[in-house]
């Protein structure tokens, strides 16, 4: 090894041709290199700069220092949205991870008629967010909702959903799962991947659909499982839509539905308080940077690639 | 590869071009994207004025526009669509910040205050003064709102108001009388009491949800007695004991009735057919002359009337009104000229051609009288509009808003009692304000 320290890497010969094929490679990544810079760059640096103004959009800021960051802290519904947004991962998160397994393994089983069946799945996902908040305002309707009606059916009073603080959440966690089939097509995509030699060699040993399942099927899932967890995360820390179309941007009843990015965007566009919610969306990129970090710290002792 | 390789000399050039198409074809494509071309016509300046109306109301715009540019030689207004949704117009926000505007806006009158703290709108006042243009023309309400600083921002241009619409036929069938709905407060509850049928534990009708449609607490505190503001010294008055009396008054019906239960059958709120009162599990409701127009199309045989607000005490009726009006944002080229269009717009003449298409009322009151005089539904939403209230015009308007809307769910769902809950109200719009 100490030999291989001492020398000296090999010299490259930068020939003409090779230098101008550099430069022609950087030319082609130019124009994307340049809008990163100028539409994300710039506004990215210009956020962290307002976070420590006065900035109201139509007059330019004031620096404060940490005023914003110290006033949030003190701020109930800073506190409340991060309750509700975090209170959505956590149950969110998770269950879209096994219902989406679930339903990937369902729709790799070779049966006539699956590319039928995996279309219906994944149907949902093109409606567009609002859309989806209005027919879920009606399906989740106690009086003429579908929902309701359907545990009528098998003699449950169904509960008053969206007009009650503690059903509202959940009803959003329910409405939101019917949005996985996205997920689906990525779990697909991995069970496909994995080799049937695995499954050839289990059955060879007497292994159950249990055993294939638990020893074969979900390890070798895990890097997926894994993608689409930390896709989760950063997808549920940023709930907005569903919710603000669903109540008009209040997050009725009584905040119970209000959200991080819907209170950000409040103080941003209503308020006129872009200083203030540009402190928040940084403390919303540190909370995922956190989370994804944990994320990835762990997975090294859970996630098993193939050939590992 | 070795096509680029060998013109390499071309790369350079070529990739240029590429860049400088793309921009040129991005500055283009956002032009015709955002908003319509300026039209210009020889020896005339053009106005441009930004809307968001569509149907009637683009048609009643439309009318106001070419019976002002055909009266003039030397101003032409170009009237423009430009979407903006109820609370936020975040369009003409940056036109304005980017130091770009339209001469000319519709704007939510509610938020004068707001945008003028902001230094983003030209004052009238100068106009005004200039022209002696006499602004007692309009309500009173209209033009308080219109004020920030002892100075007027807006042409006041449309007014509601905020009425008891009933169910004559549910009033029948329970024994109540429909030509004499409730006055008082106490006669509102045994009327929801009685129009209430509730079999075990499911709620089949509901009297009312006081809270819903356009019960804001601004509703039932001015018809409390109450109030929010105090023009003379600029101080809020959120806490006034009549407001805290109206929350309280809310919260006992919302604890008779269970709030989660009753309150879920609102949500579908947006979709005008499932509106509780047209569906008839609502018998009454409060609501704006707005509403007329949902009942015409989706139940045109409902039997109904309205009446003022009932009071605790059966007099002293209240109500309070919105509206829009038009604006000049700062940094608008040619201010003067849509001050002529204003005017015009703001007139006997204008306002009658504009309320008639588009069924509004005016903040004329005799553009009213003269449109609506036989119509006994609109005449009593007008009556009540000389003693209406308009919102405080403070810069944080909005914020008040949804701070009183936060508190009466909270109040209505048992998380904190209403005396308090104002006071925090109180407490966070002064903080608010102090920051201005």
């Amino acid at each position: 090894m100490a030999q291989l320290e001492t020398n000296k890497p090999p010299k490259v010969r930068v020939n003409k041709r090779r230098s101008n094929e550099n430069l022609t490679g950087w030319l082609f990544a130019m124009p994307w290199v340049i809008g990163l810079l100028l539409f994300f760059g710039y506004p990215l640096l210009s956020s962290m700069y307002y976070s420590f103004t006065d900035f109201s959009i139509l007059q330019s800021g004031e620096f404060i220092g940490l005023a914003n960051y110290r006033e949030l802290f003190q701020d109930d519904l800073f506190w409340i949205s991060i309750y509700n947004t975090i209170y959505f991962a956590v149950f969110f998160v998770p269950l879209s991870i096994i219902f989406g397994v679930a339903l990937a393994m369902v729709l790799n089983m070779k049966v006539k008629g699956m590319a039928v069946y995996r279309t219906i799945f994944f149907l949902p996902t093109l409606v567009p967010h609002v859309a989806l908040a209005i027919l879920w305002v009606w399906l989740l309707n106690p009086q003429f909702g579908l929902v309701n009606a359907m545990l009528d059916f098998v003699g449950i009073q169904g509960p008053p959903w969206l007009g009650s603080t503690f059903w509202s959440k959940p009803a959003l966690i329910l409405m939101s799962l019917w949005g996985i089939g996205q997920a689906v097509i990525i779990y697909l995509a991995g069970l496909s991947d994995i080799s049937q030699e695995y499954y050839e060699a289990a059955e060879v040993d007497g292994a159950t659909f249990l055993q294939k399942t638990f020893k074969i099927t979900l390890p070798l899932l895990t890097p997926v499982i894994f993608f689409n967890l930390v896709m989760g995360f950063i997808g549920a820390f940023q709930q907005f839509t569903l919710p603000y179309a669903m109540t008009n941007g209040t997050g009725t009843p009584a905040d119970s539905l209000t959200f991080y990015v819907m209170y950000l965007y409040d103080n941003a566009f209503s308020y006129f308080r872009m200083g203030y919610a540009s402190a928040m969306a940084w403390i919303l990129f540190l909370i995922i940077l956190v989370l994804t970090s944990l994320v990835f710290w762990s997975s090294k002792k859970w996630v098993h690639y193939q050939g590992d | 590869m070795s096509v680029i390789r060998g013109r390499g000399h071309w790369v350079f050039p070529s990739l240029t071009s590429v860049v400088v198409v793309m921009v040129l074809a991005g500055c283009s494509a956002e032009e015709s994207d955002a908003i319509e071309e300026t039209i210009t016509i020889e020896g005339k300046t053009t106005v441009t004025y930004w809307h968001n109306h569509t149907g009637r109301g683009l048609e009643a715009i439309r009318q106001v526009v070419s019976d002002f540019n055909e009266s003039q030689d030397d101003i032409f207004v170009q009237e423009i669509y430009s979407a903006s949704t109820e609370g936020d117009d975040q369009r003409l926000l940056t036109a304005i910040a980017g130091g770009n505007p339209p001469d000319l806006a519709h704007f939510d009158r509610f938020k004068v205050a707001q945008y003028a703290a902001e230094n983003s709108l030209e004052p009238l006042t100068p106009f005004i003064e200039q022209d002696q243009y006499d602004m007692n023309l309009y309500y009173d309400y209209a033009v308080d709102e219109t004020t920030y600083d002892d100075d007027i921002y807006a042409m006041p241009i449309t007014t509601d108001s905020r009425l008891l619409f009933y169910n004559k036929d549910r009033f029948q069938e329970v024994g109540l009388d429909p030509e004499n709905p409730p006055t008082t407060i106490e006669e509102l509850e045994e009327a929801i009491e009685k129009l209430s049928t509730i079999e075990d534990g499911r709620v089949e009708e509901l009297g009312m949800v006081p809270w819903t449609a356009q019960g804001w607490l601004y509703t039932w505190a001015w018809t409390f007695g109450g109030d929010f503001y105090d023009m003379e010294t600029n101080t809020l008055t959120i806490d006034h004991p009549k407001n805290v009396e109206a929350l309280e008054w809310l919260v006992s019906i919302a604890d008779q009735y269970d709030a989660a239960t009753v309150t879920s059958f609102d949500t579908a709120q947006g979709s005008n057919e499932m509106d509780p009162f047209i569906q008839g599990i609502y018998s009454m409701k409060v609501d704006g002359p707005f509403s007329i127009s949902t009942i015409q199309q989706y139940k045109p045989d409902l039997n109904y009337g309205v009446t003022p607000i009932p009071t605790p005490t059966g007099d002293d009726f209240a109500t309070w009104s919105g509206g829009t009006s038009v604006i000049i944002p700062k940094g608008a080229h040619h201010a003067e000229e849509a001050w002529e269009f204003m005017k015009y717009f703001g007139s006997y003449e204008g306002q009658m051609t504009y309320s008639e298409i588009n069924n509004q009322m005016s903040v004329i009151d005799k553009v009213n009288e003269d449109l609506y005089h036989d119509d006994p539904i609109m005449t009593e939403f007008i009556d009540i509009l000389p003693s209406s209230n308009a919102r405080p015009p403070i810069p944080s308007g909005q914020l008040l808003w949804n701070e009183l809307d936060r508190a009466v769910e909270y109040a209505i769902h048992g998380r904190g009692e209403p005396q308090e809950l104002l006071e925090r109200v109180q407490k966070r719009v002064n903080q608010a304000e102090a920051e201005e």
